[in-house]
């Protein structure tokens, strides 16, 4: 275990998402303005000592609005990413294991999920089951699960040909160990990949939704939303849209080291080379 | 179906002489979509095989890729289930057993693989790997799994500072030999070899060889070793079984099959075993065209269109075995004998 700290990329990534969910968590103490009060006298203010990254267009801060509004971003972004990474990945997994009708059925289901376009499927998702951050986690999550689904089963058809799959059958060992202690392990590696791109379809995803009306009522801010308040002035006044994108790229950035940096400690031929 | 004179066991013989494994018309048949087209072609890899392997003896099989001798050893091992056909071990049915009726049976029966790379989790640890059959099997305390672990991993030579190691420290040798005491920890009184030695270096080839052949002794084990290869079938086997084309062609105690070749098949296979001396000048025999195609076999003897002594009854009749004497069975029509 004492190993995981030697990995940098577990080292760095941890870190960045730490500082993030330390500036969401302590968020009223880290500002003295309200990410709601409009003050049209002051908007569009640049970076400046008032306000460390500026006014919105609606004389907001911009910085209060990015520490609230990434409360919703990342409890958006990591329960809709967990929900489809452990609905698609068992799914999957189970689909190119057992093969046969259910897996011909469920292709099918996913077939048909991959033919809407992610955002329709999460806006007709989000009309049916109304709007609140808990339906935001599936309506977002649901369209993403084809993703994992896919991915593992096809390293799944591959794993279950290998002859240590048949090695462990031939000494008696059950289905449910078969996946869960052969399959499953040998399949994660590959989920953990795109793991952080499905992260950030999240974040992006979220903000689409909210920009649609089907997301967070407003003014409660999150960071896909703000991106879009200043997109309309992104060339004559940037600093809103440049601050809230650092701080998604960031936080992708955070999730892909420490996914790539768990994808290395899990393999015993990366992790006995740096002992 | 020829039930009985494939055993070559005396009359009367009591059940101590019962055989380990025995197989009476073991069939699978496979089917494969065509290229594109929606119709499925059915073949069969494995065809009707009578065969006894007695307690004890080391039975090797031989025959060119993809002529079914792998697909037996996993009919026998239930890792894929029979078209028809039945396959008793120690006198019991398998082929009808549910996958979870099979589970208490598995532990009698292990399999090495010819791949040490791939039949081993490369997330597992040389400990981890060892404990897993005993994981499985349950009912052993910590200290007792640590006892024969160790126990185990000297028996094939390998030293116990290796636990903490995983897969892909290890050479193919050591690899190979982790495998063999995994298979063993059990104590399996059958041991399927696929190839086991295939893909290893000849000077480990002989190690392995070697081991297995102690191991057999120590332990009592009977083997079922696949080979493509003549030279290792023949350093191992007692008896020896010669597949073409999912069905056995001859199948007779080693001696007595390098001695006295029956089969133009055997014999093609044994001029194709090379010759270490650079002077030697043998004579080569060459078959006529490839392996005909699973999904069109040809009719009468499966060997014909290969053979150089084959007439229109090889075409029209299927040869079955029949005993020559000397427990030497033959699938051919011919009276070829002797070396090509």
């Amino acid at each position: 275990m004492r190993a995981i700290f030697r990995n940098k990329l577990i080292i760095i990534g941890g870190a960045i998402i730490l500082v993030m969910v330390f500036l969401v968590a302590f968020a009223p103490l880290l500002t003295s303005y309200d990410y709601g009060k409009v003050d049209l006298r002051n908007k569009q203010l640049p970076p400046g000592a008032g306000h460390i990254m500026g006014t919105d267009a609606y004389g907001r801060d911009v910085w209060t609005r990015i520490v609230y509004g990434g409360r919703i971003s990342l409890v958006v972004a990591i329960c809709s990413t967990a929900l489809a990474l452990v609905c698609g990945t068992l799914l999957g997994t189970l689909s190119g294991f057992v093969r046969g009708t259910f897996d011909f059925v469920l292709g099918r289901v996913i077939d048909v999920m991959m033919a809407f376009p992610m955002l329709l499927l999460s806006l007709i998702i989000g009309i049916v089951m109304g709007s609140s951050v808990r339906n935001m986690f599936f309506s977002i999550g649901i369209p993403i699960i084809p993703m994992f689904y896919r991915m593992s089963r096809a390293t799944t058809l591959s794993i279950r040909e290998r002859s240590f799959v048949a090695a462990a059958r031939s000494m008696g060992s059950g289905r449910f160990r078969l996946i869960f202690r052969h399959v499953l392990p040998n399949v994660l590696p590959h989920i953990l990949v795109i793991l952080s791109s499905a992260m950030g379809g999240a974040i992006l995803a979220e903000s689409s939704l909210g920009f649609l009306g089907y997301g967070i009522p407003i003014p409660t801010p999150s960071w896909g939303l703000i991106v879009n308040d200043g997109r309309n002035f992104m060339f004559t006044y940037p600093w809103t849209t440049a601050f809230a994108g650092a701080f998604i790229a960031l936080t992708i950035l955070g999730f892909n080291l420490l996914g790539d940096g768990l994808r290395d400690h899990m393999d015993p031929k990366i992790r006995t080379s740096m002992k | 179906m020829a039930t009985g004179i494939v055993t070559g066991a005396p009359a009367g013989a009591d059940m101590e002489d019962m055989p380990l494994v025995s197989m009476r018309g073991l069939t699978k048949k496979f089917s494969l979509r065509a290229g594109k087209s929606l119709r499925k072609v059915r073949f069969t890899a494995v065809k009707g095989i009578d065969l006894d392997i007695r307690k004890g003896e080391v039975f090797g099989l031989v025959g060119e890729s993809g002529c079914g001798k792998s697909t037996l050893a996993m009919l026998i091992l239930r890792l894929v289930s029979a078209s028809s056909g039945s396959v008793l071990f120690k006198g019991e049915e398998l082929t009808g057993l549910s996958y979870r009726k099979m589970l208490p049976l598995r532990k009698d029966m292990q399999v090495v693989f010819q791949d040490p790379y791939d039949s081993l989790d490369p997330r597992f640890s040389l400990e981890q790997i060892m404990a897993e059959p005993l994981a499985i099997r349950g009912g052993y305390s910590k200290s007792e799994r640590r006892g024969m672990i160790a126990d185990m991993l000297r028996e094939v030579g390998l030293g116990e500072e290796l636990l903490s190691r995983y897969p892909h420290q290890l050479s193919g040798g050591q690899r190979q030999r982790l495998c063999i005491a995994r298979s063993l920890i059990l104590s399996p009184e059958f041991l399927v070899c696929d190839e086991a030695v295939a893909s290893l270096d000849v000077s480990v080839q002989a190690q392995i060889l070697n081991l297995l052949l102690d191991l057999k002794e120590e332990l009592g084990l009977t083997y079922l070793f696949i080979s493509h290869n003549l030279a290792v079938v023949k350093f191992v086997s007692d008896r020896i079984g010669v597949m073409y084309f999912g069905s056995l062609v001859e199948l007779a105690e080693t001696e007595e099959l390098f001695r006295n070749v029956k089969h133009p098949y055997t014999s093609a296979l044994l001029s194709a075993v090379p010759d270490p001396d650079p002077t030697s000048t043998k004579q080569r025999e060459i078959l006529r065209s490839g392996v005909p195609s699973l999904m069109s076999p040809p009719g009468g003897c499966a060997f014909h269109p290969r053979c150089r002594h084959a007439d229109e009854r090889c075409a029209r009749e299927e040869p079955q075995l029949r005993d020559t004497g000397n427990s030497h069975f033959v699938a051919c029509h011919k009276d070829v004998g002797g070396p090509a």
